[in-house]
């Protein structure tokens, strides 16, 4: 490759990694105006079940964590991605990918329980706006381990280069928004919700 | 610059014009000197809809004191340097009077600081949910939207119309507005309006006819099949005439109870006008804790 | 049957008047083209040359095809709403059920804000930001295609009940609940309102991030944010109004969707559902979507008024500060939309005094073109009538809407024919005029050749006299009480204005036609007016420092720019200032050819359909479609080209054209 074209390779995943903070934070907005519908909503329990009455808090705490050290092994992952270490970063992306697999287990389990019990989504305005605040999370995690799985596969068949790893880079970028936007899920939804 | 004799003719005119506009403005804030008749919002029958078209001519007549200079300066400006004929073409005339772009935030912010108080204070002022005269106790009349016809309910008088809505003139009216099915808009023009009507919630507007006669009601938002038939006729008259219109209905039209209203819920296009009394006490209440449902904190709107 | 076909029954297919005849249209027309293309042996052409392109040139002069297309199919039911309203006075039902007629006027609103002007504005940021800012191409170029077919695919899906039948949504454009929630609107209409506006909204918001980052990222060498053309700078402001307003759309139909299909209560009327929560989100969107609409205009007035009076715009940094603040104000303002639902008179006259406020920085924008006109030497071209009619109607269109924004007088005229004739004012002389105007422009730059200007001029008068026969009575009828959306009404009074409403759209309709028979003589004459220079107008940005049309690389070598005005600068210093010459080329990458977005839309487009109609296996298949087809194309190492330097040369001795 000639000096353009290695300006050219950087030029792209320099704007890749803005389009993308951009894409994220439109998906920002999207959560912030599911938040909104769940604030309006949130008392609105015509006659059914209240969050106090609803959450498990040391189950959701679990999936916290989980979720957390995730984000932590996806960051590690990164950071080996960065040195070019490929097995590393295999192994560090397969551990983020079983716990964020578990961690959607869980959200899953979660929800049977509730649908389990009567408190369905069609039941009342509170808890429409609940499934659908923390099942669009769940969705976006699904999406991410499917996105992590294709990564695997790629970077064990192709090991890593410079496309592979701005991919990865995003990769990571959206794993960390998730984490993110799941702490104020946690607090808004749940902490708020019980204490 | 040297100024040709016909710009200074027209600079005097568009001035003199816009002066003459700014002292009706003035005035019309005052007095109403514009009065269109026979058109719907400006042919008022009420105090209210009076102030409201006052309203809207003064804060017409506020914006063409900016808007007509403007426009003509911009058409004489693009007449008189067509192709550059009069030999004046300066490129950097810009350059040289380049602050003048800070000047130009003036004159639209004073047209709009000054719109912005008129706006402050007659959205108070006006405001639907004020009592028009805190000394007099107001006709409560509480409003139904149903699918597609008004259901008007005197409570203090015990009886109900469907379509039609008689109010004695000079008393403050206040309207107690909700809907059972999709979400309608209460407008009497000649009155002044408007007010929605929605499931589960109560608004309030309180109007007043000055004037005898009888007014336009609708319906002005789109609530399904039946929106455009779903009209009103308003009955101003005299106090005495709706004492006898209130006794007469007492005597001579069905009670309007759960069963009645049941039949009245249905969908149904272009309604005639139908008189009810006794009325179910509970009926306006209950239908909104119905769509309230068991105890909640309910729906918010600020 | 119904696990094949979901709720979509023989009953179901088109039987009414109306929808026979729209999909004899659509079938016929298709036909038609397709045999053409048979004919003379196009589809290869069609399908490597256009469809698959990435060339942002290529799919902008799509979009405005398909725009173009849909601009007529709202002008048809504008047509029909017109005759209705026109014969339906007292006892006279006219010839539409009010349910059809409703149908009518919902899609004539969707289809003319969704897919008519947006359609042609991203077709002309398509064709001209990459131009302005002296870019090869777009940050990313699949983006951009994929953009544009879900576009397709959103146009298509709002035709779809013409040949699946069912019905359109009849809520009104914007579907509000509890009217558009299943307990009143059983029906797929707005089913398929939701789904069209979804995969449409989709690709408007993946265009907007792809122009933010053009725009942001690939500006020519040295050409600073204070040094872009104000089309580029109104686009950016638009665009960043997409990608903040644009998720609240998307997720405001998802919401009233999972309402509809799984019985969720975000906005019933029942079950603390809270249709006011509807209505303040889509009002989030919907208020700045008129400024997405018009901003990008007032950049392109920016550019013709400057071009035609031969002078530097006047305040440019006045400009762009208004542009931004019109771009802020935009998002403060969507309560004004409902001053009737009963708000305190604090929160109403908020929104009004912020909704007084936007009118500050468009004014201002007035008084910098008046002053860019002073002192000039103004050439009196096509481009320039249609800004001087814009000029006329805007102000007292923006009048109206300073006094709709005081509550008091709101209350009066909200939802009246006042508020369509204002609305319809600003849409009409300030996007679409405005688009017109810079369709005319560029057209030169886009095609090659010139447009005949006396026809450009025919059609401009019959629009402008008919505009305002059309609207002047609908403001007319506002202050007599007549409410929108009638489909019959008891009111002698109000007909003679409805019909003269109608003439004035019959005046606008013989423009049209002078347009289209505008476009066919400068085909027909194109050689006598084509344009060898690349800079038919005198213009002052780069555009114009490239031949026309461009080469799909649009600039052999990139542009160094120095400051604003870069190509008139340039002109002023040199004789023959072509940027380029006697430079050496380098070799370059471009973006090659690529059917997956096609394929991407399709997936996206069977998902959706059978979202409207219940076909849960379709469902799986479109959605597994999609995600094949990102996994693919994100996979592909092999998207770009390489273009020589000797390649370069050759292609610059011979120029490229359409026609």
């Amino acid at each position: 490759m000639d000096t353009t074209a290695i300006n050219h390779q950087h030029e792209k995943t320099e704007n890749s990694l803005f389009g993308f903070w951009v894409y994220l934070m439109t998906d920002l907005i999207m959560f912030a105006a599911l938040f909104a519908a769940y604030a309006v909503l949130h008392n609105n329990t015509f006659g059914g079940p209240a969050s106090g009455q609803l959450f498990n808090l040391p189950f959701v705490l679990a999936e916290t964590v989980i979720l957390l050290t995730s984000s932590f092994s996806c960051g590690l992952a990164y950071l080996v991605m960065q040195r070019g270490e490929v097995k590393k970063v295999l192994s560090w992306f397969t551990v983020t990918f079983l716990l964020g697999l578990s961690f959607l287990f869980m959200e899953l389990t979660e929800f049977r329980r509730l649908y389990a019990s009567g408190s369905g989504p069609q039941h009342s305005a509170f808890l429409t706006s609940y499934f659908t605040l923390v099942g669009a999370h769940g969705l976006h995690i699904a999406a991410g381990l499917l996105w992590m799985a294709v990564m695997l596969l790629v970077v064990r068949k192709r090991g890593l280069a410079p496309k592979t790893n701005s991919q990865l880079a995003r990769l990571a970028l959206f794993w960390h928004f998730l984490d993110l936007v799941w702490i104020f899920i946690f607090t808004i939804v749940y902490l708020m919700g019980v204490l | 610059m040297k100024t040709k004799p016909k710009e200074k003719i027209l600079t005097y005119f568009i001035g003199l014009a816009d002066l003459a506009l700014l002292v009706l403005s003035l005035l019309q804030i005052f007095h109403p000197i514009f009065k269109l008749p026979n058109l719907g919002v400006f042919n008022a029958k009420g105090s209210i809809a009076q102030a409201q078209s006052r309203l809207i001519i003064t804060a017409i007549l506020m914006m063409l004191c900016l808007a007509i200079p403007v426009l003509a300066a911009g058409f004489f400006i693009i007449f008189k340097y067509r192709d550059g004929r009069n030999g004046e073409y300066d490129p950097d005339w810009g350059q040289r009077h380049n602050r003048l772009q800070w000047v130009w935030w003036l004159f639209p912010g004073l047209l709009i600081a000054l719109i912005s108080i008129i706006n402050f204070q007659s959205a108070h002022n006006l405001d639907p949910l004020k009592a028009i005269d805190p000394k007099t106790k107001p006709l409560t009349i509480e409003v139904m939207a149903l699918e597609w016809k008004w259901l008007f309910i005197y409570p203090d008088q015990d009886i109900a119309t469907v379509n039609t809505l008689d109010i004695p003139q000079n008393v403050p009216v206040q309207f107690v507005i909700s809907a059972d099915g999709p979400m309608s808009l209460f407008w009497i023009p000649q009155l002044g309006g408007q007010m929605a009507a929605m499931t589960g919630m109560t608004n309030h507007l309180n109007l007043i006819a000055t004037d005898l006669g009888s007014f336009r009601g609708q319906n002005s938002e789109i609530n399904g099949a039946g929106y455009a038939g779903m009209t009103f006729t308003v009955n101003s008259v005299t106090p005495s005439n709706f004492k006898t219109w209130v006794a007469a209905a007492k005597q001579s039209s069905p009670a309007l109870t759960a069963a009645v209203y049941k039949q009245l819920e249905l969908p149904a296009q272009n309604v005639p006008a139908a008189t009810y009394a006794p009325v179910d006490p509970n009926l306006y209440y209950g239908v909104i804790d119905r769509y309230m449902g068991p105890p909640s904190v309910g729906h918010d709107h600020g | 049957m119904n696990i094949l076909f979901g709720n979509l029954t023989w009953s179901s297919l088109p039987h009414e008047w109306f929808t026979i005849a729209g999909t004899a249209t659509i079938i016929g027309g298709g036909a038609f083209m397709a045999g053409i293309l048979t004919y003379f042996k196009r589809w290869k052409w069609l399908w490597n040359g256009w469809l698959t392109s990435t060339d942002p040139k290529k799919i902008g002069i799509m979009y405005l095809i398909v725009a173009s297309l849909m601009l007529f199919r709202g002008a048809v039911d504008a047509a029909m709403i017109w005759l209705q309203q026109s014969i339906a006075e007292g006892p006279h039902a006219g010839y539409l059920t009010p349910a059809h007629f409703q149908q009518i006027f919902t899609a004539h609103g969707d289809i003319m804000v969704f897919f008519a002007t947006m359609g042609l504005l991203f077709g002309l940021i398509n064709l001209i930001v990459p131009l302005q800012i002296g870019a090869r191409d777009l940050a990313f170029p699949f983006m951009n295609s994929l953009g544009f077919w879900l576009y397709v695919a959103g146009a298509i899906m709002i035709n779809m009940f013409f040949i699946f039948g069912g019905e359109f949504a009849s809520a009104g454009w914007l579907s509000l609940p509890p009217l558009a929630e299943i307990a009143y609107s059983p029906g797929v209409g707005v089913d398929y309102w939701i789904w069209s506006l979804q995969i449409s909204g989709l690709g408007t918001l993946i265009g907007g991030i792809n122009f933010i980052v053009t725009i942001l990222k690939m500006r020519a060498p040295g050409m600073k944010l204070m040094d872009m053309p104000m089309f580029t700078w109104t686009s950016l402001c638009s665009m960043l109004l997409v990608v903040s307003v644009f998720p609240i759309l998307t997720v405001v139909i998802t919401l009233l969707w999972l309402d509809r299909y799984f019985g969720l209560h975000f906005f019933t009327a029942t079950a603390g559902g809270n249709p006011m929560m509807y209505v303040n989100l889509i009002w989030m969107w919907g208020h700045p979507e008129v400024y997405i609409l018009i901003l990008p205009t007032f950049g392109i007035y920016s550019e013709i008024v400057s071009t035609f009076a031969q002078k530097k715009l006047f305040g440019y940094t006045s400009q762009v500060l208004a542009a931004f603040g019109v771009t802020a104000l935009a998002c403060l303002v969507w309560l004004h939309h409902f001053f009737t639902m009963g708000a305190g008179a604090d929160v109403n006259a908020f929104f009004g005094i912020m909704t007084g406020i936007i009118a500050i920085p468009t004014a201002v924008q007035f008084f910098n073109w008046i002053s860019t006109l002073y002192k000039g030497k103004i050439r009196f071209a096509t481009p320039l009538y249609w800004f001087m009619g814009f000029l006329a109607c805007f102000t007292f269109g923006g009048m109206a809407g300073v006094l709709l924004s005081l509550p008091a007088a709101d209350y009066q005229l909200h939802n009246s024919l006042f508020l369509v004739a204002h609305f319809h004012t600003m849409i009409v002389s300030g996007a679409l005029f405005g688009i017109f105007a810079g369709i005319t422009y560029w057209f030169p730059k886009i095609f090659g050749f010139r447009l005949n200007e006396s026809l450009g001029r025919k059609a401009f008068w019959f629009w402008l006299f008919g505009f305002l026969l059309s609207f002047g009575p609908l403001y007319l009828l506002g202050f007599l009480g007549a409410t929108r959306r009638l489909d019959h009404y008891n009111v002698p009074g109000w007909q003679p204005l409805f019909i003269a409403a109608g003439l004035g759209l019959a005046l606008i309709g013989i423009g049209a036609l002078f347009q289209v028979a505008q476009i066919i003589v400068s085909i027909r004459d194109r050689e006598k007016n084509r344009d060898t220079s690349g800079d038919p107008w005198n213009g002052r940005t780069l555009e114009w420092s490239t031949a026309s049309p461009p080469p799909f690389y649009n600039f052999a070598v990139v542009p160094t720019v120095t400051g604003r005005d870069a190509w008139w600068e340039n002109k002023q210093k040199m004789r023959d200032a072509r940027t380029g010459r006697g430079q050496e080329y380098q070799n370059i990458e471009m973006p090659k050819n690529t059917a997956m977005a096609i394929y991407l839309s399709a997936f996206a487009f069977l998902a959706s359909f059978a979202f409207v109609w219940h076909i849960v296996w379709m469902q799986i298949f479109g959605l597994a479609g999609v995600i094949v087809c990102i996994i693919i194309r994100s996979l592909d190492e092999n998207t770009e080209y390489t273009v020589t330097a000797q390649e370069l040369e050759k292609f610059e001795k011979s120029p490229a054209r359409y026609l």
